[in-house]
């Protein structure tokens, strides 16, 4: 929203020694964001009304050609391309000095003395965007420059002041004043500014309208909930023409094109007051009686943009007793605009329920100057002054145009007077400073508030214009004082605080040990994946399982809330061995599964969200198969023996896709599986093209917390020292090391501590379907010195044992 | 006899003197006192051919001359290993620039350092360091927040559904990690003080300066009588954490309906010093922390009671300051799990 420094000053008087930037600031300080201030008069310093009085070809470029440009005290040389040029036209013209953007885009630059294509050129005719008049002279196509020859001034003046542009324009940022409907228009910013230098704001003039019975204008309103207030008059005599200059220039600098009279007041008096008006053509309302009704379900209507739209029941409609004329607040139709002869019109001025406007905007996608007014609930009572307002105008500007019904006013709304009682005390505790008495009143009486005082407390009178939604509360009027006072202006101070002990978060806290043990002891990379799954991808790797789905997913076919890291982890796997050899990522996030077993949705409701546990996973490339799935084995046990969980694996078949059948475990702990890790499908391997093998694994971090410990007990020293012997078996291919260790564990527990493979190995000296087994087994005893003999007999069992039971043979 | 020793003993000394080795040493210890052929040993054999005056006299000299050889084995040694570590000194280079051998090295994620970080400072500052759902309700998103269905405020933050409904409840990916506010007010009542960071999701286009997943840090504080005051105070202690020397801020409005009054906190700009650059748009001035004091419906919500209780909340955006401290240009890379850029950190 662009708002004109000249259009504030005719409602308060600024002191001479303001500058634009100062009060620029002082809005975003203390009212909305000011982003931009463009001073208009200084950006065109250097840039003059010119005259084209002879053309010619450039020698050596078809496009550009040579201009002699009379500025009065000389002629001037310019190599100039702009498409429309002719001998005889006023054009503005960029002396050295001046400031424009070369071709309307990126930063100014300061103008010089150049040559084109080996021709001197002294300055440049400019386009209306290299000169910040984009909006007051929109180019019809590119390479067009601005045609002044319309305004009949003498060349050679400086542009600002044949534009009469002594102004300023402040860009606001819409979202700052998203809660502010008073901010909608000039004079609202206008009381801001009184407030803030502490001046006196003009009142609005506004004169009643003396009404008349020629016409009998009527209004019904059916739909009262979403039109609370109604104000319509018609006039007759109207000459449809260009508004005079004063009006026409307001418009172009806050970047409005001036389009009629009739047109022009209705929306100088949006830009001043806030409050949208729309002028029907009177012809057009049959029987002068003006419907206010809710939309019939698949009613037609045309917009002004030529746009067909299907209604719904819930949008409102203004309305002959044939005919829908407008899509109420948003809109007007194409059949009721007036038109270049209209004679007679009537104004309608009115107050639509915020909700209903925002729901039909939303849903047609049809975004107004009015429907971004009435969605921000605007005050019932302005709509009077705005249509006092433009009847006022355009008699002005019309002689001829006469008041010819009576005002009519359908007013369903009642101003409740809100009140709010607030104590000092509650004041000064809240800001956390006495501002004193005197100011806090002056600053609230500025902003129009009604206030009466005692010696505990105030009596607050909301004004209406900021009773409809953004005061309701104690606190709101703290803002208030403390705005205008300004926030900078307050001295910090830090809270005086009871030292108490706080919960450690248990999952965070081994969320991070996680990533450290990875990251330090495992060289891990931690990547950062998306929430969301392609389903296309999910396909790719066979991940049939049921997800959560994106309601308004932003591409098709990333629309799924993934369950799994996996599949997100083996992406960047694919796409990192496009530069990288080896790969070795985890990630810690959270999955998403719908069975409701989550945080619940509201306090104390038996509606719970999707669960959303916590998970860690990882993806390791390496050089064999068995290598890489040893590899994250060891970080899966590293981790869970940081948080003391022994766990037990199973070889089930798992649920995940992506895991070689016969090249993966679970991890249970208690009945729970907490993860598994795996190599990768072979299958997958070959349709990801992947040149090595790859593991891959998962643990649930929440329920590790779940079984988490921190239980270790210190055991004394061995007081006798421990015999160890080495031992290299033969077996069958199939026996597994854990027979092995159980086995040789088994035969006298309480001497042997520990047994510890050394080598596994095949060769061609060793049979087909054998392989040869080195372990370490320890001897030792809590209570003597074991005897070279007992530990030999022990050895023998040892072997006897493994003989039996995994047809081990003692490799010599 | 004696003859014979005292030529053993000038070729030893001899011999001694010359050796120009430890080991060259060594070899002349083993062929005097060597056990099996030692000359020393060989000679002090043929004692016992002697008579008994012989031989005491003759080992009497015989142990001179071993205790003098000896010791000048020792000297000898001393001055050799000296020598020794000399030449080892000039001898032995290593080329001191070759690459150093350590583990290969992981990393973490950017954002997860920073993260840390800042979950250090607030703890310093006694905060505790929440979670809450990403997959939150549309009440806990919004509703509990002050903002009720079909609020323009809606518009400012474009969400993504999920869906279906749950019993009637709408879910939507948060769009702020502010519902860990009124669920951590819910749990633990006041006073209370707490952070929140964690991922947000925005529905929007991805270019690179806006992803639709990116992180945030919500943090609340409230007691009896906290106040504007007391958040300035805050919030400059915890910059001052964040960049580790004190910066000029700013506080001006800004409208969030969970807030009132709500705040924008603005640093200097850090690019250019205050004096207006590309980045800060020439206002010197850098958008970095909306604020505020706690809306007494979102206390009720939480179920505490604002006539006794207020409160500050903030809300830092994470990624914003990742991109900051580490001068990262594309925003997309964060989340790209490209190795090359993740192995920088």
């Amino acid at each position: 929203m662009n708002i004109s420094l000249n259009w504030i000053k005719q409602y308060v008087d600024l002191p001479k020694d303001v500058k634009p930037e100062e009060l620029g600031l002082k809005l975003t300080m203390a009212t909305v964001e000011v982003e931009d201030v463009e001073n208009l008069a200084a950006s065109l310093d250097n840039v003059v009304i010119g005259k084209i009085v002879k053309l010619e070809k450039h020698p050596d470029a078809d496009r550009l050609r040579l201009a002699e440009v009379d500025i009065s005290s000389r002629k001037v040389k310019v190599v100039c391309g702009g498409i429309n040029l002719s001998e005889g036209m006023l054009v503005a013209l960029a002396l050295p000095g001046a400031k424009v953007r070369w071709h309307g885009e990126g930063e100014p630059i300061v103008l010089e003395k150049a040559k084109v294509r080996g021709v001197e050129s002294e300055g440049m005719i400019c386009a209306s965007d290299e000169i910040g008049l984009g909006s007051m002279f929109p180019a019809k196509e590119a390479g067009e420059i601005v045609d002044l020859s319309n305004l009949k001034s003498p060349v050679g003046i400086g542009l600002a002041q044949a534009l009469n542009l002594d102004d300023a324009v402040y860009e606001i940022d819409n979202k700052s004043v998203t809660n502010r409907p008073d901010l909608w228009g000039h004079y609202g910013l206008a009381r801001e500014v009184a407030a803030i230098y502490d001046l006196e704001l003009k009142k609005y003039p506004a004169k009643k309208i003396e009404g008349s019975k020629e016409i009998d204008l009527k209004v019904k309103v059916e739909n009262k909930e979403a039109c609370p207030r109604y104000l319509a008059v018609a006039l007759s005599g109207i000459k449809i023409g260009p508004s005079p200059e004063w009006l026409q220039k307001r418009l172009m600098v806050i970047g409005q094109k001036p389009i009629n009279n009739v047109v022009d007041v209705t929306n100088y008096v949006m830009y001043d007051l806030g409050q949208p008006l729309h002028a029907f053509s009177a012809e057009q309302i049959k029987d002068k009686t003006i419907i206010v009704r809710s939309a019939r379900e698949g009613e037609k209507i045309t917009t002004l943009d030529e746009v067909e739209r299907v209604l719904v029941s819930d949008d409102l409609v203004i309305a002959t007793k044939e005919k829908a004329v407008a899509l109420a607040g948003i809109m007007g139709n194409a059949n009721s605009q007036i038109e270049e002869n209209s004679d007679s019109i009537i104004i309608e001025s009115a107050n639509f329920n915020p909700v209903t406007i925002r729901k039909t905007s939303s849903r047609l996608g049809l975004r107004t100057e009015a429907s971004i007014r009435f969605e921000k609930s605007l005050d019932p009572n302005i709509a009077e002054l705005a249509i006092q307002r433009a009847v006022e105008l355009i008699k002005e500007m019309i002689p001829t145009a006469t008041v010819v019904s009576q005002l009519v006013d359908i007013n369903n709304w009642k101003e409740a007077g809100k009140n709010i009682v607030i104590d000092f005390d509650f004041i000064n505790r809240r800001i956390g400073v006495d501002l004193g008495r005197d100011l806090i009143i002056k600053i609230l009486t500025n902003l129009g508030f009604g206030v009466k005082s005692t010696k505990k407390n105030l009596k607050v009178v909301v004004p209406s214009w900021r009773a409809t939604k953004d005061i309701n509360i104690k606190e709101d009027l703290i803002e208030e004082i403390t705005r205008i006072y300004g926030y900078d202006n307050l001295i910090p101070e830090m809270p005086a605080v009871k030292s108490e002990y706080k919960e450690p978060n248990l999952l965070r806290n081994l969320e991070r040990q996680i990533k450290d043990i990875l990251v330090l002891e495992f060289s891990s990379n931690e990547v950062y994946n998306y929430s969301f799954v392609d389903k296309t991808w999910l396909a790719k790797i066979g991940f049939t399982s049921e997800h959560i789905e994106l309601q308004n997913p932003w591409s098709e076919n990333v629309c799924l809330m993934r369950r799994s890291l996996a599949p997100n982890l083996l992406q960047n796997a694919v796409d990192n061995f496009r530069f990288c050899d080896e790969v070795n990522i985890f990630e810690v996030g959270k999955t998403f599964i719908e069975n409701q077993s989550g945080p619940q949705a509201r306090f104390n409701s038996d509606v719970n969200l999707p669960a959303q546990d916590l998970i860690v996973g990882g993806v390791l490339s390496g050089s064999s198969a068995e290598q890489v799935f040893l590899r994250v084995k060891g970080r899966v046990e590293a981790l869970l023996d940081k948080v003391q969980i022994k766990p037990f694996y199973d070889t089930q078949n798992l649920a995940q896709p992506w895991c070689h059948p016969r090249q993966a475990m679970r991890v249970l702990a208690g009945k729970e599986v907490l993860g598994y890790f795996a190599v990768l499908h072979p299958e997958l391997n070959q349709k990801l093209e992947l040149t090595q093998p790859l593991a891959i694994w998962e643990l649930n971090l929440n329920l590790m917390l779940k079984y988490a410990q921190d239980k270790i007990k210190y055991k004394a020293l061995p007081k006798y020292p421990s015999v160890e012997l080495d031992l290299s078996i033969i077996v069958p291919e199939g026996a597994v090391w854990q027979d092995i260790s159980q086995l040789v564990q088994a035969v006298e527990p309480k001497i042997i501590k520990g047994v510890s493979l050394l080598d596994v190995f095949k060769n061609d000296k060793i049979e087909i379907g054998k392989k040869s087994v080195t372990f370490r087994v320890v001897y030792q005893s809590e209570e003597r010195t074991l005897k070279m003999e007992e530990v030999s007999t022990l050895q023998k069992k040892v072997i006897e044992q493994l003989t039996k039971a995994v047809r081990a043979e003692v490799r010599q | 006899m004696k003859n014979q020793l005292s030529k053993l003993r000038e070729s030893g000394q001899a011999e001694i003197m010359q050796a120009r080795s430890l080991n060259e040493l060594e070899n002349i210890q083993i062929k005097y006192f060597g056990r099996k052929d030692g000359v020393l040993n060989n000679l002090l054999r043929s004692l016992k051919d002697l008579s008994a005056e012989d031989k005491k006299e003759v080992g009497q000299l015989a142990n001179q001359i071993k205790v003098e050889l000896e010791s000048a084995i020792e000297a000898q040694r001393v001055v050799l290993e000296k020598k020794a570590v000399t030449a080892a000194l000039e001898s032995d280079t290593i080329d001191l620039t070759l690459p150093a051998i350590a583990p290969q090295k992981g990393s973490l994620n950017p954002t997860s350092i920073v993260q840390y970080e800042l979950e250090d400072i607030f703890k310093s500052l006694g905060f505790m360091v929440l979670d809450g759902p990403e997959l939150e309700s549309d009440y806990y998103n919004f509703e509990a927040l002050n903002i009720p269905e079909h609020h323009p405020a809606r518009d400012m933050q474009d969400t993504y559904y999920i869906k279906g409904l749950a019993k009637n409840e709408k879910r939507v990916l948060r769009t702020h990690t502010s519902p860990v506010q009124v669920r951590a007010m819910q749990k633990y009542g006041a006073p209370l003080r707490a952070i929140a960071p964690g991922r947000v999701f925005r529905y929007e286009n991805i270019d690179a300066s806006h992803d639709n997943t990116f992180y945030q840090l919500e943090g609340i504080m409230i007691d009896e009588n906290i106040s504007i005051t007391n958040l300035i105070a805050v919030m400059k202690t915890l910059l001052r954490g964040i960049f580790k020397r004190d910066v000029k801020v700013r506080l001006r409005p800004g409208f969030f309906p969970f807030v009132e009054p709500g705040f924008e906190l603005d640093i200097n700009c850090l690019i250019c010093g205050g004096s207006g650059c590309s980045v800060c748009k020439h206002s010197g001035w850098v958008e970095l922390l909306p604020c505020g004091m706690i809306h007494p419906n979102v206390l009720r919500a939480g179920n505490i009671d604002p006539e006794k209780y207020s409160g500050f909340a903030f809300g830092l955006g994470l990624t914003r300051l990742v991109m900051m401290k580490y001068g990262i240009d594309d925003i997309r890379l964060l989340n790209s799990g490209d190795l090359r850029f993740l192995k920088q950190f």
